[in-house]
């Protein structure tokens, strides 16, 4: 984190998904001297937010009136990554910071992870960081218990002036059904013409985790709030990912 | 003979014989972005003033604005990235050039690195 400058938490709920995207895509824009480091949570209605890629599908005009027809707009995000269903039970966050000269992706990646594994710690989860290939939008810094899909993390850069800018966006499950975000992926790209298979089994959520602690995004950011003004935040320096296939996962230990 | 100019954006540009000058992301810039599935380029004839975002590249889980280095005229885009964005992880400075320029102002070169330079400035970084 920028020392001396916790990231300041902003909460907002949207009427709509492509209000809050929007919302996230301009964070970093009040980035500056004095605010270098922003960190916003938000709620919104389920979409299905696609990347960039996902754009050039040879099938794309069935697979959004399939999906429209089933209660999923379609969105697209620009930070990479594949298509990632939101919305109730999920929590999207957006890391947004000045990035020095050497400040690198993973960096970008690991300060985000870093923060959600505090909040895991807190109920006692051990989060592990590696990709969950068989999971919808699988990447390296994928955020799994158990080897199943909990958060995504994606990746913004951008210039203003000598500024160099990044945000790190986030997309954790709470409490939403796996069956129902695995459903939608998998309707969008068979509809698609280029199927993917999505089971449920590959994804979790914390309410599934720890049903016990009856999580909701609520009381997740409370802990996050918690765990912020505590400043248990940093990352650790054992923190590491796993390698491009996957195969190794290491447990980020705070 | 072509000369190839470096900016700490990690970002190359080749000035041919002819004066034209060809852009892309350098080696470095792609190993950090990781698998590349999709670029959008600038059209034929946009005019671009140093700084202004020129392109964007995704890759599996980032995206990037790649901006101006310098200031010019688009005069080609490297269509092949559209069906083949991973010519850029191949052939970062070669077959994954992003798009080709006449130069407006060929002293904005001038503030730029040359290889030996961008290597050191690499170096720093790792």
């Amino acid at each position: 984190m920028v020392k001396g400058h916790p990231p300041l938490l902003l909460k907002e709920r949207f009427s709509t998904a492509a209000a809050g995207l929007q919302r996230q895509e301009q964070l970093a824009g009040a980035l500056g001297p004095e605010r270098p480091v922003l960190l916003l949570a938000w709620q919104a209605p389920q979409a299905l937010i696609l990347g960039h890629s996902d754009t050039r599908l040879p099938d794309l005009p069935r697979a959004r009136s399939a999906l429209e027809a089933a209660g999923w707009p379609l969105l697209v995000r620009r930070s990479g990554g594949s298509a990632c269903p939101v919305g109730p039970g999920t929590l999207q966050l957006a890391l947004a910071r000045v990035a020095p000269a050497d400040f690198s992706m993973d960096a970008g990646y690991g300060e985000l992870a870093g923060l959600l594994a505090a909040v895991g710690a807190s109920y006692g989860l051990a989060f592990e960081v590696g990709e969950c290939a068989t999971a919808f939008c699988p990447g390296r810094w994928d955020i799994a218990l158990a080897g199943r899909k909990l958060a995504g993390l994606s990746q913004r850069w951008q210039q203003r002036g000598n500024l160099r800018l990044v945000t790190t966006a986030a997309s954790l499950n709470v409490s939403a059904d796996p069956h129902s975000l695995a459903a939608c992926v998998e309707t969008f790209y068979r509809h698609a013409d280029a199927p993917r298979p999505c089971s449920p089994t590959t994804l979790h959520s914390l309410a599934q985790a720890v049903p016990e602690h009856q999580v909701t995004c609520a009381k997740f950011l409370q802990r996050l709030a918690d765990s912020l003004a505590g400043g248990r935040t940093s990352l650790p320096s054992s923190c590491s990912i796993a390698d491009q296939t996957g195969a190794t996962r290491q447990e980020i230990a705070l | 003979m072509a000369k190839i100019y470096f900016s700490d954006e990690h970002e190359w540009v080749r000035v041919e014989d002819d004066g034209q000058a060809v852009v892309g992301i350098t080696d470095y810039a792609q190993q950090q972005l990781g698998d590349v599935v999709f670029v959008e380029l600038p059209d034929e004839g946009k005019d671009l003033a140093k700084g202004d975002e020129a392109a964007v590249v995704e890759s599996v889980k980032a995206a990037s604005e790649v901006y101006a280095a310098v200031s010019g005229t688009v005069t080609e885009a490297n269509e092949a990235l559209t069906d083949t964005p991973n010519l850029v992880n191949e052939s970062p400075q070669g077959d994954g050039w992003f798009f080709k320029m006449t130069l407006s102002d060929e002293s904005e070169l001038e503030a730029l690195m040359d290889e030996a330079a961008y290597n050191d400035f690499v170096k720093g970084l790792e």
